[in-house]
């Protein structure tokens, strides 16, 4: 009972993490999606602002990064690979 | 040699894997920040003369597809291999109407060539030099679909989607730079 118990816990646990992961990316994009949209409006109705969506890319790259190139995962140690 | 001895061995060679792919990437990056720079040299104020909403367009698609790409190494990482097939497919399919986009669509209709002045020139070489990396994204990406496919990763051990995604996130990251500098800074020469 008790061992069935720890499985199912695990098992909810990986699904848990595996939500959370995927729901991380939606996040992310939706984000980028919205700044992108932003840049492009800015770009179109104030083409001398442009040089300051330089910024709002770094923003961006800032992110994809973080979220999606898992630059932390090169400072992690051996139990955080897969 | 233990199971323990495996898992340390598969660990060290991972964190070394990931340190050659990033130094790999920093390296490439000098020849995008290169490009750039001649960018704001030849062009200052100006911006060649381009279609922005194709520009958007082309940019969005890029966007959608590290999404999906993101979620195919989740899935992957997670043991879902058909997901992952799917979204990697996805990443593949948007990669090539971006090239569609830029290089079949973009090229042909803007209204200087490669040799018309510092636009032509910035503009061709820019676009070019990112266009030949998203062809070998999709190359890459379709090389671990196929090994996706034949069941050659597991949830524990799948390096080879990791970089693919890694390398294929470097590319949107530099189009980002890109977008702004071509089809936003400034004004249309």
């Amino acid at each position: 009972m008790e061992v069935s118990l720890t499985m199912a816990d695990n098992k909810d646990q990986v699904a848990g993490s595996r939500r959370a992961e995927l729901g991380a990316g939606v996040w992310v994009f939706l984000m980028l999606g919205v700044l992108t949209f932003g840049e492009f409006i800015v770009g179109v109705i104030a083409p001398p602002w442009g040089s300051a969506l330089l910024l709002v890319a770094a923003f961006k790259a800032f992110f994809v990064i973080v979220y999606y190139m898992h630059v932390g995962r090169l400072f992690a140690t051996d139990k955080e690979g897969h | 040699m233990s199971s323990h001895a495996v898992v340390d061995n598969y660990a060290a060679k991972l964190a070394r894997n990931r340190l050659g792919l990033w130094l790999f990437l920093i390296s490439d990056s000098f020849l995008f920040v290169g490009l750039f720079v001649t960018r704001v040299v030849l062009l200052g104020a100006n911006r060649p003369e381009l279609n922005q909403v194709l520009g958007f367009v082309v940019t969005v698609l890029l966007l959608f597809s590290s999404f999906f790409m993101n979620r195919a190494e989740v899935e992957m990482a997670h043991g879902n291999r058909p997901a992952f097939l799917r979204n990697t497919f996805i990443t593949i399919a948007l990669g090539v109407l971006f090239l569609a986009g830029v290089v079949g669509v973009e090229w042909q209709i803007a209204p200087f060539g490669p040799a018309d002045g510092a636009q032509g020139a910035v503009f061709y070489a820019m676009t070019g030099f990112h266009a030949f990396h998203v062809l070998t994204g999709v190359i890459l990406l379709y090389i671990v679909w196929n090994n996706g496919r034949r069941g050659l990763f597991t949830a524990e051990k799948h390096w080879g989607v990791e970089a693919a995604a890694v390398y294929w996130h470097f590319v949107d990251v530099v189009w980002m730079f890109f977008y702004v500098g071509l089809y936003l800074m400034g004004s249309p020469l």
